[in-house]
């Protein structure tokens, strides 16, 4: 690690500026976390308009604030409220949702918000290390490797999801073919535009994203939903934990942010495999094991560290490679594309001071969670007992305000409820939204270095396992197909053991 | 595979077939593509016949398994539940908020478009105290537009450019 530039970056993350976008980030996350139906994805997506205006640096601290915040809202809601919506809360809330029954959410709450601090703070440290290393191995690589990069996270994300591994991969190819909309930079052809003009400008990820996420969501919930008749877990008192739940946590936090941060950098398939395979060493380890399935605090702190691990450890490929491994991954690359910035091996040489400044303000925005949070349950508590309709109303409102606010063009807003629309349909028939997203994101860069790649060896497709690197990454991808599996049906054995 | 096909399958085959439409038009707009003038190797059309007959195969692939009975589970909702019968009713009101919105934000204007939009979403979703939420709606709309505009700088239209004496005095790009 560059530790001058280490410092440097953490100096001017704590500017008074700096240190309010960071507050501000952190603040609006935790509050678009918290609500119902929005996950770290969407909440992104939709607070994406309110930095348009803003500095790149500015904007990228309040982005890095607003995905941690997001987490810390999201488990607030999934110990709270008996619905789990996003995958990665799935198994704090089996037992959060116990523990507040049981009249112990403040125990649960501060374990996971506790918890996410220490497993945040472990996993920047370890992206601060890792991720100049990483950028450096990554300007060694050829075109060809980096299509084989982003071949893995295609085939990891779209099999890992989801109920089948044909569907997943029908999202991502919808999205690819998404991506392909609009003239092509290289050759000035025009594909799939129909001789539309605003079609000619390909359709913007954001508003892809926002649709997808937003409208889908919604049109879904009006088509085939019935809101309202959610329990909320009674919350009183403070959110403090016993002598005896450090005990029982502080392991578990540990285990956790070893499981997550390397399954966060690896493409693994987003959050939903670590929180699982926590939970069940969590559940493995314990000495009352009878308490697991009516409310363990090892099954809250250990998930819940392994969720906020992995999202740091999504930001390492993220940055020194540019690939992003989960949906929110995406979201923040199609966000510094907004700016004009390219995550990847050249992002450390060339804006080393934006870099920095980013990974600094991702220990301040964890502390500032944690200072935050524990604190100001009671209100985003309150926050849970927004009537649905309200909120899912407003979400719209928010969508399209950031859908016309992107080009002022009405022809976007046709777009949105298209993709809307798409979103709906994947909803009900079972197909997974996140190959989508990342197919639209990721697509264009793919098919570059691909295009590069075959270029320099003059249409040979040999090339693309012409060096030991892209044959290692395609071995890694048929055992990711493969290991995932095994592991699963495994612990779920044990599970119902 | 049974006779009596219930509406869920018939609804899962018919997105199912328009996906595998959707990619034999990505095939057929690629063959249309003009080749680039030998300048390069490789043009646009590799990566769409990848995408496009991908996408055909897995769809082939998958309608054959609706055909089979094999449906797809609708996902679970946050906060609510899952309802087998469509409210056909409630997907128009948003729908048709929605389609308001994008005709008529710029002629009448980002607050009265949003207001509308937020009423006929909630409406949509159950909520039932109607002047309540004109209120509601009506504050949201006010508060979003000038939040936006005076707050973060971001220009949303007020509408009525046709009015003569009303035209935006800068428009702010």
């Amino acid at each position: 690690m560059d530790f001058a530039n280490f410092l440097a970056g953490f100096a001017s993350s704590l500017t008074l500026t700096n240190l309010g976008f960071g507050l501000l980030g952190t603040l609006l996350g935790t509050l678009v976390g918290v609500l119902p139906g929005i996950g770290p994805a969407l909440a992104i997506s939709l607070l994406l308009p309110v930095t348009f205006s803003l500095e790149p640096t500015s904007a990228l601290i309040m982005f890095a604030a607003i995905y941690y915040g997001t987490m810390y809202g999201g488990s607030t809601t999934s110990i709270l409220l008996n619905a789990p919506g996003e995958s990665g809360s799935m198994m704090t809330a089996i037992e959060g949702n116990k523990m507040a029954r049981a009249g112990r959410a403040g125990a649960a709450l501060a374990t996971a918000a506790i918890g996410s601090f220490v497993a945040g703070a472990i996993a920047t440290g370890l992206l601060a290390l890792g991720a100049p290393a990483i950028a450096a191995l990554g300007l060694k690589l050829t075109p060809a490797d980096f299509f084989a990069l982003m071949v893995l996270a295609f085939g990891t994300i779209s099999s890992v999801m989801g109920q089948s591994a044909v569907r997943g991969l029908i999202a991502l190819f919808v999205g690819l073919g998404f991506g392909l909309v609009g003239v092509d930079l290289q050759s000035g052809a025009q594909r799939l535009t129909f001789g539309s003009m605003n079609a000619a400008e390909g359709i913007e990820t954001v508003i892809v994203i926002v649709s997808l996420f937003a409208l889908g969501e919604a049109l879904y919930v009006a088509f085939q939903g019935n809101l309202g008749n959610t329990k909320l877990n009674r919350f009183k008192g403070a959110a403090f934990m016993t002598k005896d739940d450090w005990r029982r946590s502080w392991k578990p936090w540990l285990r956790g942010t070893a499981i997550g941060f390397p399954s966060g950098v690896l493409p693994s398939g987003g959050s939903e495999l670590p929180t699982f395979l926590s939970y069940s060493l969590e559940k493995k380890l314990s000495k009352n094991k009878g308490e697991f399935g009516n409310g363990a605090i090892e099954g809250v702190a250990g998930p819940e560290a392994a969720n906020n691990a992995n999202a740091a450890g999504a930001l390492v490929p993220l940055l020194a490679l540019g690939l992003p491994t989960s949906a929110t991954a995406a979201v923040i690359l199609s966000a510094f594309q907004q700016f004009n910035i390219q995550p990847g091996p050249l992002l450390f040489s060339t804006s080393a001071d934006l870099v920095w400044t980013l990974i600094g303000s991702l220990f301040i925005g964890n502390l500032l969670l944690l200072i935050i949070n524990l604190p100001l349950v009671k209100v985003w508590v309150k926050l849970l007992e927004i009537p649905g309709p309200l909120l899912y109303a407003g979400i719209i409102v928010f969508a399209m305000v950031g859908a016309y606010a992107l080009n002022h063009s009405t022809f976007d807003l046709g777009m949105a409820i298209f993709i809307g629309l798409v979103g709906l349909l994947f909803r009900r028939y079972g197909y997974p939204i996140t190959p989508l997203i990342l197919g639209v994101i990721l697509g264009p860069q793919a098919e570059l270095e691909l295009r590069r790649a075959l270029q320099i060896a003059q249409g040979d497709p040999a090339t693309l396992v012409a060096t030991p690197f892209s044959v290692i990454i395609y071995v890694a991808l048929a055992l990711a197909l493969i290991v995932p599996r095994v592991l699963k049906a495994r612990s779920a054995r044990k599970v119902a053991a | 595979m049974s006779l009596k096909v219930s509406n869920a399958a018939k609804g899962e085959l018919v997105f199912t077939s328009s996906l595998f439409l959707a990619a034999v038009v990505i095939l057929f707009d690629t063959t249309g593509l003009r080749q680039a003038e030998g300048f390069a190797v490789i043009g646009p059309q590799l990566f769409a016949y990848i995408v496009g007959g991908a996408l055909l195969l897995l769809s082939s692939w998958q309608i054959i398994q609706v055909l089979r009975g094999n449906l797809g589970q609708p996902e679970q909702i946050e906060g609510g539940e899952f309802k087998s019968t469509p409210n056909w009713k409630a997907l128009f009101l948003v729908l048709a908020g929605l389609v308001f919105y994008a005709l008529l934000v710029e002629v009448i204007g980002f607050m009265l478009c949003a207001a509308v939009l937020y009423f006929l979403v909630a409406t949509a979703l159950g909520e039932k105290r109607r002047l309540r939420l004109a209120a509601i709606s009506i504050a949201i709309a006010v508060v979003v537009y000038f939040g936006f505009t005076a707050g973060l700088q971001i220009s949303l239209p007020f509408g009525f450019d046709f009015i003569p004496g009303n035209e935006p005095v800068v428009e702010e790009w």
